[in-house]
């Protein structure tokens, strides 16, 4: 019995395992496909809603987009449609990061920090901004949104972030890109609650002599712009603070070699170059991070006027 | 990024991270390794490899 079953188990655990590798190809085709179908368009040719000429876009090695464009609107459409098709993940991450919207895509883990950014209100500010912004400014950043939503929807698959959390990414609207700026005050602003809450309790605990000594206007490293000099008073005070206690035996050296967030920007007079000429820089400094950064920040992008087809219209005009 | 107006040819550019957030692109991570090495990428475009036209599409407003 045993004997004659043998052959015919081995052949249906063979047809299962067949089954199961050919789920396996299929399943990993699927995922391959919908990877690619996020993809941006890089060639070829695409319809721009609302264009007033045609817009070219070049890239580089690199991958850095040149857009050549005959005004400005039309530029700014095409960068938002670019924006969206390289980038729309990491653009939703800082709309929600500033409104305080992540615990919609993330669920429960990142309701905390929703509960911290929500009393800024910053969703409730842009909504009244947007009120105040002068026409000609609302019709360019409209531009933007129109093109961030079409190079999302003309995405042959959502971004594939959407697919892992199995949900489809909300439209752009103007209000977000006034959030992803204000994300930047979470990454560089986002300690002043408690700085100043900080301040504010050493004001009403110390003296003035104690507190001038304490929360110095300038240090001797300050290099003021507007000014030739800043005035540095460094006295100690002749009692310490109340609240510091009597000193112990165990006092040591603060160590003060800690890292802050900031950035380095430099502008050189022709003066003082050996080609005669200027020199801007700038260095950002904030962490690195996977995905990258995204684009309304920091992305390298060309944008060109086509003269030509500038002249043409100011001919026929 | 360090440029000097008028000697844009000169001019250098870092991008850590690249020009895409896709895996799958080919700019992904594009240039990241440039600036890891402290290797100075230009400020200017490079020669084109990819052109996209955008038509005016006048029904969509």
């Amino acid at each position: 019995m045993t004997r004659q079953a043998g052959p015919k188990r081995r052949r249906w655990v063979f047809r299962i395992l067949l089954g199961v590798a050919v789920c396996c190809a299929v399943l990993a085709l699927g995922v391959y496909g919908f990877l690619r179908g996020s993809l941006p368009t890089l060639d070829g040719e695409v319809k721009g809603n609302g264009l007033a000429a045609r817009v070219t876009v070049t890239r580089d090695a690199l991958g850095i987009p040149t857009i050549t464009a005959g005004n400005r609107l039309d530029a700014t459409y095409v960068t938002g449609y670019l924006h969206a098709q390289d980038r729309f993940f990491q653009m939703d991450l800082l709309r929600r990061v500033a409104a305080g919207e992540l615990s919609e895509l993330f669920g429960q883990g990142a309701l905390e920090i929703d509960r911290r950014h929500r009393l800024h209100r910053f969703r409730a500010r842009a909504a009244g901004f947007l009120q105040s912004l002068n026409p000609a400014d609302r019709t360019m950043l409209d531009r933007y949104v129109q093109g961030v939503n079409d190079g999302l929807t003309a995405l042959a698959a959502r971004p594939f972030e959407y697919g892992l959390l199995m949900t489809k990414p909300r439209p752009w609207s103007a209000a977000d890109s006034l959030l992803v700026v204000w994300a930047m005050y979470f990454d560089l602003q986002g300690n002043l609650e408690s700085r100043e809450l900080a301040r504010g309790w050493l004001r009403d605990h110390s003296t003035q002599e104690q507190l001038a000594f304490l929360l110095p206007e300038a240090s001797r490293f300050d290099a003021p712009l507007d000014a030739a000099e800043i005035k540095v008073t460094t006295s100690i005070p002749a009692e310490a603070p109340v609240w510091l206690g009597p000193p112990t035996a165990d006092t040591h050296p603060v160590d003060s070699q800690h890292t802050s967030v900031g950035s380095n920007n430099w502008a050189v007079a022709g003066t003082r170059t050996v080609h005669g000429g200027a020199i801007v820089a700038n260095d950002m400094h904030l962490s690195i991070r996977l995905p990258p950064p995204p684009p309304p920040r920091w992305r390298g992008m060309s944008i060109c006027r086509n003269l030509h087809r500038q002249r043409r219209a100011n001919r026929n005009a | 990024m360090t440029v000097s107006p008028g000697r844009e040819a000169q001019g250098i550019f870092n991008m850590p991270g690249g020009a895409s957030g896709h895996p799958l692109s080919p700019y992904f991570l594009a240039g990241h390794a440039a600036w890891l090495k402290g290797e100075p990428t230009p400020f200017l475009p490079g020669a084109t490899v990819h052109t996209l036209t955008f038509a005016p599409n006048p029904q969509g407003l």
